[in-house]
């Protein structure tokens, strides 16, 4: 490889994954580096190429955390129905979501329940650190974005909670920024 | 200082020699009963003392226990471990005891130990094997002023500091498994757990749990082939105390780093004790299983897996394996 190192590729893969692009098409000599969001295949589906027609064949898929709000056009946008009043729960940093507290537990909610402040509503994991996410609002599950085992990203919205009448007056209004 | 800590420190300074108990009485300004009881109940804390009703008592071995006043002995950290030890001969699990300490405010640096657990976790749920008085099951508390998308970064501080510990102390040939296994001989002889609570941009308060396995003679048949202590490394039996001072000294000192000098000369530390890097692994995670070999791991700790058909894959959790 020329010009470019594997230090180089995972560099601009973080770039990628930052960015709000999908996909990223780079060529730079003999090298072509064709890498995608969502783990869709890039097209067109080729690899990483040195220029002596070598093909190391890398198609590079990164994490497919935004998947599932992208794929289901049904389910209305967050952002669409935090102006109607419902206030989202975000992810408080990048990692895997678990909506039990072990395998095999039942959920820590679903859709439907009432929450309050305290109550935990999942777990999210990044290297054997485990964040447990509170509600941080009263009110009841109206969505759950997010899938067990999935990766999420920071701030991604994992929850709509619906505020009950009566409790909106208690001053949570700055949770639906 | 209580009477029996006044007792123990006058013992220790006699290093094992007899003291009669008529001495003992005077330079402690007790009667002979009260040091009879006061023996009986370090006893009872694991101190091994001999009696002879003609040469007294002798101390011929300090508790194997993680006691708080022997952790302080000679500890030279700056907060950690300085505020409140608990100790508990048997808990559910010492991080549990801790996160309810934490929400109850106790302060960064607070140490919560115990001689055995009855629900040490691991990952998913797993238990850890923590039997009574031979390995190390302890929690500390930790206050970090930083975002919560930072807090993964605290994971490798620990396992340097645990890996340090373990090479400054013994002659075992100690590797770091991605992210914070320690393995000895491709075996794992620690384990790191770590929680938190956290807001969307401050941590409130976090919880680092380290287990050891240290002067476990046998392992149960299930992990015998993945776990080891050091006394199965060594033959020997190893004092605890010693390596919670270390690893204390070692996480407050790398920690003060991390503050100070940001996650990259920490990243590099970790990338000289780790055995990952190259590696072919399976990594399991929830509905996903990735085969493949280790790249690199990127400037997050955040481990790069190439698999068979040359598709990179960001793995940020689930169980490694070598293979």
């Amino acid at each position: 490889m020329e010009g470019i190192d594997q230090d180089d590729v995972i560099q601009i893969l973080r770039m990628l994954e930052e960015s709000t692009f999908d996909e990223l098409h780079l060529e730079m000599g003999g090298l072509k580096l064709v890498a995608s969001k969502s783990g869709k295949k890039a097209s067109p589906a080729e690899g990483m190429k040195s220029d002596d027609g070598e093909s190391t064949e890398s198609k590079v898929a990164v994490e497919p955390a935004v998947q599932a709000r992208k794929e289901r056009p049904d389910i209305p946008q967050p952002s669409d129905i935090e102006e109607n009043g419902f206030i989202a729960i975000k992810a408080p940093m990048l990692g895997t979501f678990y909506g039990a507290p072990k395998p095999g537990a039942p959920p820590f909610v679903e859709v439907g329940r009432l929450v309050s402040e305290d109550d935990s509503v999942c777990i999210i994991e990044v290297m054997k650190l485990f964040n447990t996410v509170k509600a941080n609002v009263r009110g009841r599950i109206a969505k759950i974005y997010a899938e067990n085992g999935q990766m999420v990203e920071y701030q991604q919205t994992l929850f709509l909670v619906e505020e009950l009448e009566g409790t909106a007056e208690t001053g949570e209004e700055e949770n639906a920024s | 200082m209580s009477t029996k800590d006044r007792l123990l420190g006058y013992l220790k300074e006699c290093k094992g020699d007899w003291v009669s108990g008529e001495l003992l009485s005077r330079r402690i300004g007790i009667t002979r009963s009260a040091i009879w009881k006061n023996i009986s109940k370090l006893r009872e804390e694991g101190y091994v003392i001999e009696s002879s009703p003609r040469k007294g008592y002798s101390l011929s071995r300090i508790s194997e226990m993680l006691l708080p006043n022997e952790i302080r002995e000679g500890l030279d950290t700056g907060v950690f471990g300085r505020g409140e030890i608990i100790h508990f001969r048997e808990t559910d699990s010492t991080n549990a005891r801790a996160k309810e300490l934490a929400i109850q405010g106790a302060p960064e640096g607070t140490l919560i130990v115990s001689e055995s657990q009855t629900k040490g976790r691991g990952r998913k749920g797993r238990s850890w094997f923590s039997p009574s008085e031979a390995g190390i099951y302890a929690s500390l508390i930790l206050r970090p002023n930083m975002p919560p998308n930072e807090a993964p970064r605290i994971t490798f501080v620990t396992a340097v500091s645990a890996a340090e510990t373990l090479l400054a102390l013994t002659s075992l040939e100690v590797a770091i498994k991605w992210p914070n296994d320690i393995l000895v001989k491709n075996r794992k002889i620690a384990g790191i757990l770590t929680e938190i609570s956290a807001e969307m941009d401050t941590i409130d308060y976090m919880v680092v749990g380290l287990g050891m396995n240290v002067n476990n003679p046998l392992l149960p048949d299930d992990i015998e082939e993945k776990a080891t202590s050091i006394f199965i490394e060594t033959g020997k039996r190893f004092p605890k105390v010693r390596i919670v001072r270390e690893y204390l000294r070692r996480q407050e000192k790398y920690y003060r780093i991390l503050r100070d000098s940001g996650f990259e000369p920490i990243l590099r530390r970790w990338k000289e004790l780790t055995n990952t890097i190259g590696k072919r692994i399976v990594v399991e995670m929830i509905g996903k299983r990735y085969t493949g070999v280790v790249q690199d791991v990127d400037q997050e700790g955040v481990l790069i897996l190439k698999d068979e058909k040359g598709a990179f894959h960001r793995i940020l959790s689930g169980d490694v394996t070598f293979m």
